[in-house]
């Protein structure tokens, strides 16, 4: 019984962990959120601890975690990244409504969330394809 | 540091770019770098949480942290008015990412939030040009 409920333990602890070598205690949570925006900061870590090499031609991409560390925030990324670009899309609709006075007064601030939004959807996108081409090689990681 | 790399020993070249974009969502990347990088250290019995760059590093994630919250402060703010007074009938569909989007935002303030608290017992981990501590 107690074999069992250690067992449970290390399970509900770990979920929703990933390996980071450089983290205090070795793994980061990428759950600790309901919409998945967290998981761009777990992105921005891995992203710039990054270390490429290149043999010839090729470019590889030493990752600060394992495979299903990776998987992981590959999935993750790709939620939040699907997140991002529909607000954006609602957003647009939205301020086209230039009759409505309060979205007018507001257009500023929505012009630099829309700014905002766009550019972390360029990063988190060159991201994902970067860390799913290492998937697919399962070199260096 | 230079004005435009900040020192992050983690990184290939032992620094990174220090603006990557021109909105300070665009810092989300480098602040959850250095947050999940940093240390903590008991120091006469209080928690100093270590960052792996310098002091000037330091300030420099400081300042995109009080950024970073006053444009999601913005941006959340001008977003609960839209959803006050927008005409459902027309948006109802959009407004569900919308407030997903709310939730995303709400949730990375509170983490820069945590981390701007924390960044006063910070102390950097380069004491000194090109020492680590």
């Amino acid at each position: 019984m107690n074999n069992s409920k250690t067992t449970q333990e290390i399970e509900k602890t770990s979920k929703g962990y990933i390996k980071f070598n450089h983290a205090e205690e070795g793994k980061i949570n990428l759950c600790s959120g309901r919409s998945g925006f967290n998981s761009l900061f777990a992105m921005g870590a891995l992203e710039l601890t990054t270390k490429l090499s290149k043999s010839g031609e090729e470019v590889h991409y030493a990752y600060e975690t394992d495979k299903q560390g990776l998987d992981e925030l590959i999935g993750k990324s790709g939620e939040v990244l699907t997140n991002i670009q529909e607000a954006m899309t609602a957003i647009s609709i939205i301020m086209t409504d230039q009759e409505n006075e309060n979205i007018k007064q507001n257009t500023p601030e929505l012009a630099w969330l829309l700014l905002g939004l766009n550019e972390l959807s360029a990063t988190t996108s060159d991201n994902l394809e970067r860390m799913n081409r290492t998937m697919n090689s399962c070199k260096h990681i | 540091m230079t004005n435009k790399t900040i020192k992050f020993t983690p990184a290939q070249e032992g620094h990174v770019i220090a603006n990557v974009g021109k909105s300070a969502l665009s810092n989300s990347f480098f602040i959850g770098a250095m947050a999940l990088t940093a240390k903590e250290k008991i120091q006469d019995g209080d928690v100093v949480y270590q960052y792996p760059t310098d002091q000037a590093g330091i300030e420099q994630l400081q300042l995109k942290i009080d950024g970073y919250i006053e444009s999601l402060a913005d941006a959340i703010s001008a977003i609960t008015v839209i959803n006050t007074f927008v005409d459902e009938t027309e948006v109802g569909s959009e407004l569900h990412s919308i407030n997903w989007l709310l939730c995303g935002l709400s949730e990375s303030i509170e983490i820069a939030s945590n981390q701007s608290v924390q960044l006063r017992k910070a102390e950097p981990l380069i004491v000194t040009e090109g020492l680590e501590k």
